[in-house]
């Protein structure tokens, strides 16, 4: 027992004696994390561990991804030494897949030096390398460039200026630096389609920037959905003349910035008084040719409005796109929650819940093994003006008397209650204060007609009973639209 | 071994090839079908010939009874008879795809010489014992297995795939090669061997006698027609609070009719809401089963066990009172075939300039892997199974795929080259295959395909596509350019 002062007095002077570290800026991040359980969201699921790297960006300030330290309950922050020091987390940016971990031992801030990121793109000429720390060992491993371009990004529907990188394993943890030489040229977010996606330093800097002078500019979705133009014989039927060029709309989404500008069935032919070609490609300055949809939220125009020529009633048309942020609340089925906890409720035993891509993540592969018209209704998803508008499923059912004869529905959509439409968890909360008379009548969606019928007048004594007999103390979570940003 | 066992067995051998067989055992035979199917991916070309075997048995009038799917597809069909090295060539006289029975008689009647007839039972009871006959894989000489009765249920008939009708599970072994051959009590045949469940052992299923006798009563006219279809979606009522919602006295049960059917006799009677209380005679519980023999089953049996065109009485509850129809049964052929396995037909195809056409049927869907249903891309599925429950008018329709292009330098720069619904063609609603060959031979200077993703667009140079149109035809192989 007397030893024990002994050691620890060792491993704190060792901390202290370590600011000379080649790489004083690396770190290793491990976080305890805990969801709610998607299934049961009155609780939470048991808590996993994920590891990944973080970089100093400044004093006792660590940069890492949103997807490493997302619901965490506690983050352990290593040097290479087996001490850790705690991070709190101070900023989690789901657009850009950013965190920011702030350890508040003054011995973490006299050990490091926060880097500089360098917010130059990477080119073919450069050697990346990324850093990380394995255990206390240093782990560099050489990358190749794929390309650079925005980039659907992380969570869910944006696009966003990224990088692709060639590595020889997919072992690089996420939050990893890439440097070329001795500059940072962004960290590693995670491994999709063979390629590592690297948030480019300029990016980083600008988000750090905003987040510092709370002017946050946020992200924005075109709104647009298209088809190219590669036939001539479908570029002589839409009139264009010359050579194809340009990209066929097809469906201009309410409630984003391209509704009440364009049309379906616009040729957009310039973005930003860049040309598109007949792929929705233009030639950028900063990324060489990229697809169009990536061009608002570029880091040289983001914020800002933007002119379009398209090709309308047989001539050209110069019109102005107005910026508008987009937020992942906005979306009729959100592709990303920030709120951790599902927005659910239980009544009478019936299991309601606002349907997101979270939900659908439950099935591995969802895209191909979710049912498919919850899958169906998340890819059409739109953003809507009113943000209470969701999807509202019934998950499963908590089998009572109560519920008896209805205990194999599962994943249905509601389209009513009680008589009026349902567009939202708002509507079943309300729903079940008006019973239609001595009954809550809730209507399917498939097949229309199809009901679920019970009743109003043991509702009261159900819904405490059946809460009690499956402990569900919180029986629902459903704050208000604007809450959760 | 030891040599006295071989011994043993070296004295049983020839005795059991002497030794006259008893008559049942000798009316069991086995099937051999040279089967070959056509590639729904390229539905112009057919498969490898294929060679499986089955079993059968002797029903009166010379006539041989097995399973479909032991004959399905058959270019030649050969018959053998126990400890008989001679096949023998035969037809099949009719097939019943959703009971998957079939009918077979040898071409030379010399093949039933000293074959006698296998007297048809009835239902057995639960728990009696069973033997089941046939050729199993693995072996040559017939195989005789008894088990128990264990389940008598509703049960998907994977041949038709769409079809539930009623089963009988035993634990005597079924395996491949035994299909159609005869499980027998007491000297009559209870059913037809049919099918397994590849993850449990020793459980196997045949078809009972109310089905193979619906099947045979249904030929005694020269002509299979089927089993009648329910123009009705229904749910059951086992909830207090909708019957009470419904204002059903307690002695009344039954279920409720969510949607009806269009061009269904019952769209004639029912309308949504009412509660179908009787159907056949047969009082229908809250849970939509029917007391038979008795088990609790799906009522939809009444159905099962009627033939098409029949009359059946049936008691709805609506308005707070009840009311007595009278449903004719009818059949709707192009429903089953949207739904079910098809079989002994070509696929149902269009190619126009490269661009080939199918109707979305189960039969495309399933290139899609085993698990199809969920696998599928979303937009094909949400016009297969999702619009006809939000619009039962939409079951009227068929929806035609682009599946696929073969590519030209007429289609080679199309936007779109895979499993696209057409909407329309030259502004003109497809509604199904013969309507878009129509379109498509209108007499325009182009072919404007539009699909069912919004505003999704491709056109074809018609000059061009007529001229080529022959051309790719020989260039890929196709004998002909359609099977409407």
């Amino acid at each position: 027992m007397r030893t024990i002062p002994w050691i620890l007095l060792l491993a704190s002077l060792s901390v202290e004696a370590s600011a000379e570290r080649p790489l004083p800026w690396l770190c290793r991040l491990t976080a305890t994390t805990q969801d709610f359980d998607d299934h049961r969201p009155w609780i939470k699921a048991d808590p996993v561990q994920r590891s990944g790297a973080g970089v100093v960006i400044r004093p006792g300030l660590v940069l890492t991804t949103a997807s490493l330290v997302r619901s965490s309950t506690y983050i352990r922050v290593f040097l290479d030494e087996v001490v850790h020091y705690t991070g709190l987390l101070e900023r989690v940016d789901f657009y850009t897949d950013l965190a920011l971990v702030r350890v508040e031992d003054g011995r973490f801030a006299r050990s490091t030096s926060p880097i500089h990121l360098d917010p130059a793109l990477p080119v073919e000429e450069d050697t990346l390398v990324a850093h990380w720390l394995e255990g206390q060992t240093r782990r560099s491993d050489r990358l190749g460039l794929i390309r650079c371009e925005p980039e659907w990004s992380t969570f869910g529907g944006i696009k966003l200026p990224a990088c692709q990188l060639e590595a020889k394993s997919s072992g690089v943890p996420t939050g990893s630096p890439v440097s070329a030489g001795n500059r940072i040229l962004g960290i590693i977010s995670g491994y999709e389609n063979d390629a590592l996606q690297l948030v480019p330093s300029r990016l980083i800097e600008d988000r750090l920037a905003e987040f510092e002078n709370g002017k946050d500019r946020g992200f924005a979705r075109l709104g647009v959905r298209y088809q190219e133009i590669h036939d001539p014989t479908l570029a002589t039927h839409l009139g264009l003349p010359g050579e194809p060029a340009g990209v066929l709309l097809r469906e201009v989404v309410p409630g984003t910035p391209a509704h009440g500008v364009l049309l379906p069935g616009d040729i957009l032919l310039r973005a930003g008084g860049f040309a598109l070609d007949s792929s929705g490609m233009y030639r950028d300055p900063v990324f060489g040719p990229i697809p169009f949809g990536g061009y608002l939220n570029h880091w040289n125009h983001r914020g800002q409005s933007f002119k379009v020529t398209v090709f309308r009633g047989g001539r050209e048309l110069e019109l102005t796109i107005p910026w508008k942020t987009f937020e992942y609340r906005q979306d009729l089925v959100p592709q990303h929650a920030l709120d951790p906890q599902p927005r659910y409720a239980v009544r009478g035993g019936l299991v309601f819940r606002e349907l997101d891509l979270r939900y659908l993540e439950q099935w591995q592969t969802w895209w191909k093994s979710a049912p498919p018209r919850l899958r169906y209704l998340a890819d059409r998803s739109a953003p809507q003006d009113d943000l209470a508008r969701k999807v509202v499923i019934i998950t499963h059912i908590l089998p009572d008397d109560y519920t008896s004869g209805y205990e194999n529905l599962e994943n249905e959509v509601i389209a009513g209650l009680n008589g009026r439409p349902v567009h939202g968890l708002d509507n079943i909360l309300t729903g079940f204060e008006h019973p239609l008379g001595d009954f809550h009548v809730l209507e399917l969606e498939t097949p229309a007609g199809r009901r679920v019928v019970l009743d109003g007048r043991k509702y009261a004594e159900a819904q405490r009973r059946i809460l009690d007999h499956y402990h569900i103390d919180q029986p629902e979570h459903a704050p208000g639209v604007d809450a959760g940003r | 071994m030891s040599p006295t066992l071989l011994l043993a067995c070296a004295l049983l051998l020839p005795l059991t090839l002497l030794a006259k067989p008893a008559p049942l055992e000798q009316s069991v035979v086995k099937l051999h079908n040279h089967a070959q199917d056509w590639d729904v991916y390229s539905p112009w070309n057919t498969n490898d010939v294929e060679h499986f075997t089955g079993s059968g048995f002797v029903l009166e009038g010379g006539r041989i009874l097995t399973n479909a799917h032991v004959v399905s597809w058959a270019k030649r069909l050969e018959l053998e008879r126990r400890l008989d090295p001679r096949r023998w060539a035969a037809t099949v006289e009719f097939v019943s795809h959703e009971a998957d029975l079939a009918v077979v008689k040898p071409e030379d009647p010399a093949f039933l010489e000293g074959l006698k007839p296998l007297p048809l039972g009835d239902l057995p009871a639960l728990h009696s014992v069973v033997t089941t006959y046939g050729y199993p894989a693995g072996g040559q000489s017939l195989s005789m297995t008894k088990g128990v009765v264990s389940r008598i249920e509703y049960n998907l008939y994977v041949h038709p795939g769409s079809m539930y009708l009623l089963s009988v599970q035993t634990d005597a072994a079924i395996n491949p090669g035994n299909s159609g051959g005869p499980v027998v009590q007491d000297g009559k045949v209870v059913g037809v061997a049919f099918q397994g469940i590849g993850s449990l052992e020793n459980v196997g299923f045949f078809i009972p006698i109310p089905v193979v006798r619906h099947v045979l009563e249904d030929i005694a006219d020269g002509r299979y027609d089927g089993f009648p279809d329910l123009g009705l979606r229904y749910s059951e009522l086992q909830s207090k609070a909708y019957r009470e919602f419904l204002a059903l006295p307690p002695s009344v049960g039954g279920v409720i009719v969510d949607q009806i059917l269009p061009n269904s006799p019952e769209s004639k009677l029912f309308r949504p809401g009412d509660v179908l209380v009787s159907l056949g005679g047969k009082a229908i519980g809250n849970d939509g089963k029917i007391l038979y023999r008795g088990h609790r089953l799906p009522f939809t049996l009444v159905l099962d066990e009627a033939q098409l065109g029949k009359e059946l009485p049936c008691e709805v509850w609506r308005e707070g009172k009840l009311q007595r129809f009278t449903l004719t049964t009818y059949r709707d052929l192009d429903r089953y075939r949207k739904y079910s396995n098809l079989y002994d037909l070509q696929p149902r195809y269009l190619v126009y300039a490269g661009l080939v056409f199918m109707p979305l049927q189960r039969e495309f869907l399933q290139l899609f892997g085993p698990h199809w249903y969920v696998g599928a891309e979303d937009e094909l599925l949400h016009h297969f199974f999702t619009l006809p429950l939000l619009e039962p008018e939409a079951e009227l329709r068929e929806p035609v795929v682009l599946t696929r292009v073969l590519p030209d330098r007429v289609n080679a720069r199309l936007s779109y080259t895979s499993n696209m619904i057409v909407d329309k063609v030259n502004g003109r609603r497809i509604d199904g295959l013969a309507e878009l060959a129509a379109a498509l031979e209108q007499q325009v200077p182009r072919h404007v395909l539009e699909y069912s993703i919004p505003g999704s667009i491709d056109v074809l140079d018609a000059e061009e596509a007529r001229r080529r149109h022959p051309e790719i035809l020989t260039l890929y192989g196709l004998s002909k350019d359609r099977n409407l």
